[in-house]
């Protein structure tokens, strides 16, 4: 692609053949916006450049850095699978530039420069269990992982997502969750943080799902995302029982201005979160010395 | 030959008066570099000094005249808002008090200087002040006294020489970091470093020796220094300096005899025994400067007493290098003093503003800050509000007309740092608008009402202002873009060699505080760049340092101890009620620092409604600035 | 390597030659101040190539301080937006590098543009930019580029590198675009002999180097060890960041610092720019992040991070040498006492155990 600044021999370049957009925003129009949780909105884009949304391609856990035109640039995760699913985000306000985004419509256009980061492991886990454990918003940066593995449903074991928010209005993605909880082929534990009147499912903190999904360890791998205390309760658990550090897998989040690895902004140790993360393995994520 | 891209520059964000380049071409400024040859900063600059560029990029300038009209404010011609601000004014009596004049003090002395002479010739008005001037008004009656001249005794750069620096509270490393930086290289080239404060603050750590006494008391322990180091001269016959022909001297001696040391430790929480360790240290050093700050957050009369008697009991300080610098946090806080804007004693703007029944209508206002616009309604209730500033300030939606001015480096204008030196920044930049520098804004509004003045540019206002302002005489444009500036001569004052003692009280301090109201709160703790609010918003990266705290705090915080925590079992960002013992209330998270005493809590300047809300009806903890104690209770 | 001897005079053509084609910079003397700038050059007579280092990074030219990357305008009515690049190639001569500014250009080159990704903004001011280098006679004050092996002469990365001998400039070729230049001049070759006599120049040089500098050296590569491994006690970092004040200096004026913000900025029209400035690490908010809590918030920490940086072979990987060029720049500017030089002190304090 013109608009390609890689140097073709790493990242999407060489995995795909398709060169990200580097440098220049490529605007995307909001065809529909959706409200999602209390301070979190979907925004469903599409690209009005053909030839560009063609060679657009993802990986699951991969990010864009999105422009907010008049407010500003800002990281945001992949949700949609690789395959067959609508281009979109979902974005929490919490300050400048994600406010500006609550408050255009659909029709308002946006800068898009990605799809960056390296993404969750696909072929390489295939043949095992896959547990994805999530608090909040962090079934976001899952969900792209979520979807494309039911897509890929033989290639796995038992498929489990333990799902946990503060309240039955916080949890993300509602009309997904229903899907999945209908499929067969994927066990779904969602709880909240306290009980509440018509709540019928689960009360209690995710990292006490572990026990009751009765998490295979062996041949397993854990995709975890979810706020700090949920990730150090949740990893403790899982370290408890026998799992190994490899197979456990999380993002990490930064403050990331560039994308690329050059702000260097998104530093984490020895690693640029947006160039050699935001997927890291627990193993990893101890041994660069410095807090989630 | 000049360079094509590198502009000497005087940095205008505290006042220090460091020496930076600017990279620009004339038309826009890309950068910052410090000035290696310049005798204070030695090519060194602070986070707001290497951000100038930031500042002088942002698009939130005033651009054009503007008249009120409908109540918004429309684009105005030069003629024509100087015709209306020329007539409306004449149907005010400055003489009755009807005009104020609210001047700032990041003002050049040439912009201080005509705006004086408008108050005063063309407005016929004495009812004026510099917002900030508080307490420097006190640090330059105290110094008056003592060294028989309103300015620092002796030269910032004798830190770099001197056996010992005392400083006094401030927060220097963030108020003045280039200061502090001096400071904390003196420490390392062996000199002693002594700070007293009552939270440890950076130079804290960095100084040889803290005290960290309990709030209220720095002019106590000052005081308790003296008396120790007196108490040597008394022992140490040898040693005995004349300074007992000084005036007051016998009075001081006999209020220091009078200190307690058991009062003392109980009021401060220091011993004596320690501090007559530090006397003699003290008493060793030949040359000495002390350094405490003056502005917003100064210091209250007795403690600034305690220092510069302190000071002139030491007998040092005719020494090239021993000093008593008010350190400003605006850039210039002194040469706004010294061309004669500040308020009188009993008769200042703020005052006229605060009484309701003052007979104030009009007010013309220069550049200030919009953290804090105190007496905002009744300000909002004026006949007639002129407001001039280069950047968009909350103050416009006061103004009934409103001026741009040019920014620092866009007109040639002279500034008077802490220490006296007058510096001259030059134009490098033209302004894009073709804005009037406030010296001919000025002129031309007296002009308008009939005054002739007939400037053609700065230096003929200074040529005029140094001949009738003590100390400038003799300073040119010319002579100060040689060099660094110069220093105004203090022996300009018929005073200036008959030193006096400031008359003390000892007074032990009896905290305010109740068990019901435990907490001593204080307020102005400096949090990075508050005394530069409208400036640093307006930069990138500065701004979001600024921000830095309100992001983890969105809603400002109170400082305290750890064990006040563990006590009230809070724990860091935890919301508490914080009510005061006259009733004011908010809520606020808690930040938990361990460099804080135990019973007292801080509170940043920086965050409005605390100011507004909380604070201001603390009319004398306001006017108190840093040692302001306001007693507290915090509540889960 | 083709090798020319140039009198003063020809220096002097060459760059008035040069200055048809190319916007010239080169070191010169600000006369007030006697600060040494890299600046562009007006008038070829003022370049001086025995000034000392200058004072700021010549970076300065390929990563300004602060930049307009990009401009848009968006119509809300319309929801329709317009958008243009606001950089742009300009060819330009870089005359006279230190040795230790053209290691800094080095290093920025690998990481700007040896990475996963290619920095299109540095690549846009980097591209027809012709580097000429000048090895140092006499190391200045706060020199150490012996430490750091980038100096006191080039030994790559120049298209022609000069070296000010007896009898005129010793003019190095080191590159096809420096080929190309001596070839459409009928400049005379050098000596042999020249060619010794440059070496005992920069074997003078490297004697001139006072002792602090010299016996640094093996200390540089010990401290790298320490920094990369971890080995350095809290307190040695502690003590450090008590000295840090946060002004950024040490950032702004180091070669190598690579480190920007990016922000957008309305104009009164409407319009919108997008701003390149440089950042530092020093800063609390360069790091801060989502969940309320700022991943480097103590100073220290932060500190940390920037010899890291400088000092580690985890990140010299990036720039293929080490991150510290030797220039001594942060030592000058730091309010605080902690240039790269006093740390490589104060660890080599720590690992004797406090002696010398
Ligand atoms: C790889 C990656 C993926 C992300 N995916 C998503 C996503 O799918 N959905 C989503 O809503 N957000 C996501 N974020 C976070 C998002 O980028 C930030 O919320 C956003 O940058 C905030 O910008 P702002 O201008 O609105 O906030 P600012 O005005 O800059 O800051 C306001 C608040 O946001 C916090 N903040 C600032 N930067 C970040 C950051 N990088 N991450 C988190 N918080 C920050 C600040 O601490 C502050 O509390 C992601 C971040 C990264 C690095
Ligand atoms: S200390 Fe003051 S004068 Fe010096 S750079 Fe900082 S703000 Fe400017
Ligand atoms: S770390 Fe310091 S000495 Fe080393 S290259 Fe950077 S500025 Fe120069
Ligand atoms: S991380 Fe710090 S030391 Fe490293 S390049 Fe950035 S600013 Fe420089
Ligand atoms: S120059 Fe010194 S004080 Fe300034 S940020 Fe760097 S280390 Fe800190
Ligand atoms: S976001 Fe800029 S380096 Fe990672």
């Amino acid at each position: 692609m013109s608009n390609c600044h890689g140097n073709h021999e790493h990242g999407n370049c060489k995995t795909t053949g398709l060169c990200p957009i580097v440098t220049f925003p490529e605007v995307v129009n909001i065809d529909e916006i959706r409200d999602e949780i209390p301070e979190v909105k979907t925004f469903y884009l599409s690209f009005p450049n053909k030839d560009v949304e063609r060679e657009f391609r993802i990986r699951s856990g991969q990010f864009i850095m999105c422009t907010v035109f008049g407010a500003g640039e800002f990281a945001v995760s992949l949700p949609p699978s690789p395959e067959n699913d609508r281009f979109h985000i979902s974005v929490r306000a919490v300050g400048k530039v994600t406010h500006a985004l609550h408050a255009l419509k659909p029709g308002d256009k946006l800068g898009v420069r990605g799809p960056f980061g390296n993404g969750f492991p696909f072929d390489e886990i295939k043949g095992k269990n896959i547990i994805y454990v999530a608090g909040g918003i962090g079934l976001i940066p899952l969900r792209s992982s979520i979807v494309h593995a039911l897509q890929h449903r033989e290639d796995f074991g038992r498929i489990i997502l333990l799902y946990g928010a503060r309240s039955s209005k916080d949890l993300m993605y509602q009309p997904d969750i229903k899907v999945w909880q209908e499929n067969a082929g994927f066990e779904t534990f969602i709880t909240i943080d306290r009980a509440e009147e018509g709540w019928h499912g689960e009360t209690g903190y995710v990292n006490q799902l572990i026990e009751k999904a009765k998490v295979p360890v062996d041949n397993s791998v854990a995709f975890v995302c979810g706020p700090p205390v949920m990730f150090n309760s949740v990893i403790g658990e899982f370290l408890k029982r026998g799992m190994s550090e490899d197979a456990i897998i999380s993002t990490l989040e930064r403050q990331m201005k560039c994308g690329i690895g050059k702000c260097q902004h998104c530093a984490v140790g020895r690693t640029l979160v947006c160039t050699d993360g935001p997927v890291y393995t627990y193993r990893q994520i101890k041994t660069l010395g410095e807090q989630i | 030959m000049q360079l094509m891209n590198y502009k000497t520059c005087v940095c205008n964000l505290c006042g220090t008066g460091c020496g930076q380049f600017l990279k620009t071409d004339g038309r826009q400024v890309f950068g910052v570099a410090p000035l290696i040859a310049h005798p204070v900063s030695k090519g060194k600059l602070c986070i707001r000094g290497w951000h100038a560029n930031e500042l002088l990029n942002t698009n939130e300038r005033i651009t054009q005249p503007m008249i009120r009209e409908n109540g918004q404010l429309r684009p105005a011609s030069y003629e024509e808002a100087i015709a209306l601000v020329a007539s409306r004014m004449q149907q005010f009596d400055g003489a009755k008090g009807e005009i104020g004049i609210l001047a700032s003090a990041r003002s050049s002395n040439e912009d201080g200087y005509t705006l004086g002479r408008l108050a005063h010739e063309v407005f016929g008005t004495r009812l004026q002040g510099i917002g900030a001037e508080a307490g420097h008004r006190k640090s330059m009656a105290s110094l008056e006294h003592a060294f028989g001249y309103p300015g620092a005794h002796g030269s910032l750069t004798s830190i770099d020489h001197a056996d010992y620096i005392l400083v006094v509270g401030t927060d220097i490393t963030r108020q003045n970091p280039i200061i502090g930086g001096n400071i904390h290289a003196a420490q390392r080239r062996g000199a002693r470093v002594v700070t007293l404060s009552s939270s440890r603050t950076q130079i804290a750590k960095l100084s040889t020796k803290h005290f960290q006494q309990k709030p209220g008391t720095k002019g106590l322990l000052v005081n308790a220094l003296a008396k120790a180091l007196l108490g040597i001269r008394t022992a140490n016959r040898e040693r005995k300096a004349n300074i007992d022909q000084m005036p007051g001297y016998s009075d001081y001696v006999a209020s220091l005899r009078s200190i307690s040391s058991v009062a003392l430790e109980r009021a401060s929480g220091i011993r004596y025994e320690e501090i007559e360790e530090e006397a003699k240290y003290l008493e060793q050093a030949k040359s000495i400067v002390i350094l405490f700050s003056s502005g917003i957050s100064g210091l209250d009369r007795p403690t600034i007493d305690a220092i510069t008697n302190l000071a002139l009991l030491t007998d040092r300080m005719d020494h090239e290098h021993s000093a008593v610098i008010p350190v400003a946090g605006i850039s210039n806080l002194q040469g706004s003093f010294d061309m004669g804007v500040s308020g009188e004693p009993g008769n200042s703007v703020f005052k006229a503003l605060a009484s309701p029944d003052s007979a104030i209508r009009a007010l013309f206002v220069i550049d200030h800050d919009d953290g804090i616009i105190r007496d905002r309604e009744r300000i909002a209730s004026l006949d007639f509000v002129v407001y001039s500033c280069a950047y968009k300030s909350a103050f416009m939606d006061l103004a009934h007309v409103v001026f741009p001015l040019p920014a620092f480096n866009e007109t040639d204008g002279t500034y008077t740092a802490s220490d006296r030196r007058v510096q001259i920044t030059r134009k490098n930049v033209d302004n894009p608008h073709k804005v009037l520098p406030g010296w001919a804004l000025f002129q031309k509004i007296a002009a308008a009402a009939g005054h002739q003045w007939g400037y053609a540019n700065a230096a003929d206002v200074f040529i005029e202002l140094a001949n009738n302002t003590p100390g400038y005489a003799g300073l040119s444009h010319q002579q100060l873009s040689q060099g660094f500036g110069q220093h105004w001569n203090p022996q300009a004052f018929p005073n200036s060699r008959r030193r006096k003692f400031n008359a003390i009280n000892i007074e032990y301090w009896e905290s305010p505080t109740t068990p019901e109201f435990p907490f001593a709160l204080m307020i102005g703790k400096a949090q990075h760049y508050w005394h530069q609010n409208n400036l640093m918003r307006k930069t990138i990266v500065p701004r979001r340092e600024y921000d830095q705290t309100l992001w983890l705090y969105p809603h400002g915080y109170i400082e305290i101890s750890p064990d006040d925590a563990t006590r009230l079992k809070v724990k860091d960002k935890w919301l508490v009620n914080v009510r005061s013992s006259i009733g004011t209330h908010m809520k606020i998270a808690v930040k938990i620092s361990p460099d804080v005493q135990s019973g007292t809590a801080y509170i940043p300047y920086f965050i409005k409604n605390m100011i507004s809300d909380f604070l201001l009806p603390y009319e004398n903890a306001y006017a108190a600035g840093e040692e302001s104690v306001i007693p507290i209770q915090i509540q889960e | 390597m083709s090798m020319y001897i140039l009198s003063s005079d020809e220096i002097s053509q060459l760059v008035t030659e040069l200055q048809a084609s190319y916007a010239v910079y080169g070191p010169q003397v600000e006369p007030q101040t006697r600060q040494v700038f890299f600046d562009l050059i007006n008038d070829a007579t003022a370049l001086d190539l025995e000034a000392p280092i200058p004072s700021m990074p010549v970076k300065e030219i390929l990563f300004p301080q602060m930049e307009r990357i990009l401009k848009y305008k968006y119509d809300a009515e319309t929801q329709s937006v317009e958008m243009a690049r606001q950089y742009f190639e300009q060819p330009k001569v870089l005359f006279g590098l230190r040795p230790c500014d053209l290691a800094g250009i080095q290093a920025l080159d690998r990481f700007f543009l040896g990475q996963e990704f290619v920095d299109d903004v540095y690549l846009t001011h980097r591209r027809q930019c012709l580097l000429i280098s000048n090895t140092c006679l006499h190391p200045f004050p706060q020199c150490f580029c012996v430490c750091t092996h980038s100096g006191p002469d080039a030994d790559e990365g120049f298209d022609l590198d000069l070296t000010k001998l007896a009898d005129g400039y010793l003019v190095k070729v080191g590159s096809e675009k420096g080929r190309a230049l001596a070839d459409a001049h009928n400049w005379t070759p050098a000596k042999p002999q020249q060619l010794s006599e440059q070496k005992a120049v920069v074997d003078k040089c490297i004697d001139l180097f006072p002792d602090m500098a010299t016996d640094n050296k093996a200390w540089v590569s010990r401290v790298m060890n320490r920094i990369t491994t971890g080995f350095i006690k809290s307190e040695t970092w502690e003590y450090i960041g008590d000295q840090c004040l946060e002004c950024g200096a040490c950032s702004f004026v180091c070669p190598t610092c690579s480190c920007f913000n990016i922000e957008d900025a309305q104009t009164e029209c409407g319009e919108c720019e997008r701003l390149r400035t440089r950042d530092s690490c020093s800063f609390e908010g360069y790091a801060r992040m989502a969940g309320d809590h700022n991943p480097r918030q103590p100073v220290e920490d932060r500190r940390n991070k920037r010899f890291f940086c400088k000092l580690s072979y985890s990140q010299s990987k990036k720039y293929l040498r080490p991150g510290c060029v030797g220039c001594g720049r942060c030592q000058w500017v730091c309010p605080g006492d902690i240039g790269l030089p006093n740390v490589v002190q104060y660890i080599r304090r720590e690992i004797t155990g406090g002696e010398a």
